[in-house]
């Protein structure tokens, strides 16, 4: 093993592939049935976290980031003077065998510049995953970039070894991702995920009766949404999740904000997109996927962009008090999920509990609710607060206390 | 402690800390009709001159007795999870154990999430498998030249026999030791057995044989691997609080990653 190469090139590679913010490695189910290495956890692990929070999971690496596009927002376009490096199949493979025999992974996750054309490409990142997959029998996780404009045969080949697959569509709208890519469409990111997504399905009916047919990307699919390097409104970007959730079937969409690497004067000149916003598309993601809300509950064309004050919950409390306050003794579950400060795993204990007697404000306390925002919409065997249909003074009350925080924050930083 | 429970009848439980022990303690409070102020597993720890205190020896009958009738009570999952919770090895869980079990017996709401009881348990269970959880992403192996790969952790809880599975069914290819600094014993793996070991010196339960060291790459894949680390932070976004949450500090002298050097 040549170290010294080795280190440079991993230092290249990894710092190149960090700005896609997909860490997970959940949602698979591959079990180690060859006695070989490792098996794909239901639960996903997190085996380290990084000075900024967050969590290191896999081997996250370019196979090279020698690439022929010129996409404004990529540190590796064309044109952007960056040291280039490139491994060999073997060298990633050595590389995910040996950080996950020492425990430090979960497995690999595999991206690429296009150094050829898009074909050549994917076919060398499908060989490193056929290679662990059937040389050294890894059992572990590994999620592999699909490239635009590939043939379906080299895509199909992929999932066959993979558990999830990716395709970024990056910026949130077809005008915009014209003007700062283009060489580049939407439709060239959703024709392949529409191709997996049939698979998908098609397979998974499959092994329902036949329970030998192969496992085919077992966890999915996944984008990732670049905020604030274009003008794109929240409600855009959160119709498009939506969208994406709904017809292509994707597991998660990453919300990633955007970080200023770039001195292309295609890009705007911004500072740093605010976390506060990046954290408020997640929670506005969650409540679409697990809370029943649907976008136009968040976000209208007359409001287009998030508050970046209040979490999206809250945000949608205090714009419909006629909904409030909800009886926790009496409410449906779908209610009780649109309290702030109640989430599903407090609901559950909430319909438990319930069963053995009226519920109490210290009940819910003991049970985890978040009170500081759950107590100005709920009632208590018809007792509410006082405020529970005046917005314009609760809102005030309910940003306060993050203010204050935010101070505190401050003065340790 | 229920109020209606208490009185001067009452008194502290001292047993040996193991499952079967407080099964025991359970039989012996329901056998003797004295309900526990407190359960202990070090009769020191009593301070209280005015109650008797009752020293429990661990009986394989009578905790069987009870480990029936409580899982025909609550069934194997919730079973699993008292164990759990066990495993802990703090006083007041212990007494949370014996007051849950206390109200299975005596047809109380074993599911009643109001309860102060039930809810504890239920934090507990949570503690506890997240510790787990972090052992299971935390320990680091070390390849050794006997082909043994070896790993220390430092537990907040004995989450050991928890972790037993995962790693038994991750790496059934390799020869692996788990050492729990704190408690002085670890597990072994060798063709998919798991057996617990103890070792001579508690202390540095890993101290090698003088003729084993680490395999001949094994620095260098430490060596790649912090490079892997320090490359993939994004310095801008600097939180350490957001990292020590997630990562508590007492882990890093165990994790590569985290120690100085290389």
């Amino acid at each position: 093993m040549n170290e010294a190469r080795l280190t440079e090139k991993l230092s290249v590679l990894a710092d190149a592939a960090k700005y896609d913010v997909s860490c997970a490695s959940s949602g698979s189910s591959r079990s180690n049935h060859n006695g070989g290495l490792g098996n794909a956890s239901k639960m996903g692990i997190c085996h380290s976290y990084t000075s900024d929070g967050r969590c290191v999971s896999l081997l996250k690496i370019l196979l090279t980031n020698h690439c022929i596009f010129d996409c404004a927002y990529c540190v590796s376009r064309r044109s952007n003077d960056v040291r280039r490096a490139a491994f060999t199949v073997q060298e990633v493979v050595d590389l995910t065998m040996n950080f996950y025999r020492r425990n430090y992974i979960e497995g690999l996750f595999l991206s690429s510049g296009i150094f050829k054309d898009a074909d050549t490409t994917m076919e060398r990142l499908v060989r490193v995953a056929k290679e662990l997959r059937t040389v050294h029998k890894f059992n572990g996780y590994i999620h592999l970039k699909t490239i635009p404009g590939a043939s379906e045969a080299l895509i199909h080949e992929a999932g066959l070894w993979a558990d999830r697959l990716s395709i970024n569509i990056e910026i949130p709208s077809d005008a915009e991702l014209q003007r700062v890519a283009p060489e580049k469409t939407h439709e060239q990111a959703i024709k392949p995920m529409r191709y997996l997504h049939k698979t998908i399905v098609g397979l998974k009916e499959e092994r329902a009766v036949v329970k030998r047919a192969p496992l085919f990307a077992p966890a999915g699919q996944s984008t990732q949404l670049i905020v604030g390097a274009t003008p794109d409104s929240d409600h855009t970007i959160l119709g498009l999740a939506h969208g994406l959730y709904q017809q292509q079937g994707l597991r998660r969409v990453y919300y990633s904000g955007y970080v200023p690497i770039s001195t292309d004067v295609r890009m705007p000149a911004t500072g740093s997109t605010p976390m506060v916003r990046e954290n408020r598309l997640y929670q506005s993601d969650w409540l679409l996927r697990f809370y029943g809300f649907s976008v136009e509950d968040l976000l209208t064309p007359e409001q287009p962009d998030l508050d970046l004050d209040l979490d999206p919950k809250t945000a949608y409390a205090l714009r419909h008090p006629e909904l409030y306050p909800v009886e926790v003794n009496e409410a449906p579950p779908e209610m009780l999920l649109r309290v702030p400060g109640i989430g599903q795993k407090s609901v559950r204990l909430i319909l438990q509990a319930r069963r053995h007697g009226r519920v109490r404000m210290e009940h819910l306390q003991r049970m985890g609710v978040v009170l500081k925002r759950a107590r100005y919409f709920l009632s208590f065997s018809g007792t509410a607060h006082a405020l529970v249909h005046r917005p314009d003074r609760l809102r005030p009350q309910l940003i306060a206390p993050l203010r204050q925080k935010a101070a505190q924050l401050d003065l340790f930083a | 402690m229920r109020p209606t429970w208490l009185g001067m009848n009452a008194r502290h439980y001292v047993y040996d800390g193991s499952w079967p022990g407080l099964l025991t303690v359970v039989f012996t409070l329901f056998n003797e009709k004295r309900p526990a102020l407190s359960v202990v597993r070090d009769r020191l720890l009593v301070t209280d001159l005015f109650h008797d205190i009752r020293e429990v020896v661990t009986d394989e009958a009578s905790a069987t007795r009870v480990q029936g009738s409580a899982r025909s009570l609550l069934g194997a999952r919730r079973m699993r999870d008292l164990w759990t919770c066990h495993l802990a090895e703090r006083a007041d869980v212990d007494r949370l154990l014996v007051e849950f079990l206390t109200i299975a017996f005596t047809g109380g709401g074993v599911n009643d999430t109001r309860d102060v009881t039930v809810l504890g348990l239920r934090q507990w269970r949570k503690h506890v498998s997240h510790e787990k959880h972090q052992m299971e992403a935390f320990v680091r192996f070390q390849e050794n030249t006997d082909g043994v790969w070896t790993s220390t952790i430092a537990p907040a809880y004995d989450v050991l026999p928890l972790i037993a599975t995962h790693f038994r069914k991750r790496y059934p290819d390799m020869e692996w030791v788990i050492a729990d600094k704190l408690r002085g014993y670890g597990l072994y793996h060798r063709n998919g057995q798991v057996l617990p070991v103890r070792f001579v010196h508690e202390k540095e339960p890993l101290l090698p044989a003088p003729h084993i060291e680490a395999a001949k790459n094994e620095s260098a894949y430490v060596a790649l691997w912090k490079t892997y680390f320090r490359s993939v932070d994004i310095p801008e976004r600097r939180n350490l609080k957001l990292q020590m949450q997630h990562m508590p500090k007492r882990h890093w002298k165990h994790m590569v990653e985290m120690v100085a050097g290389g």
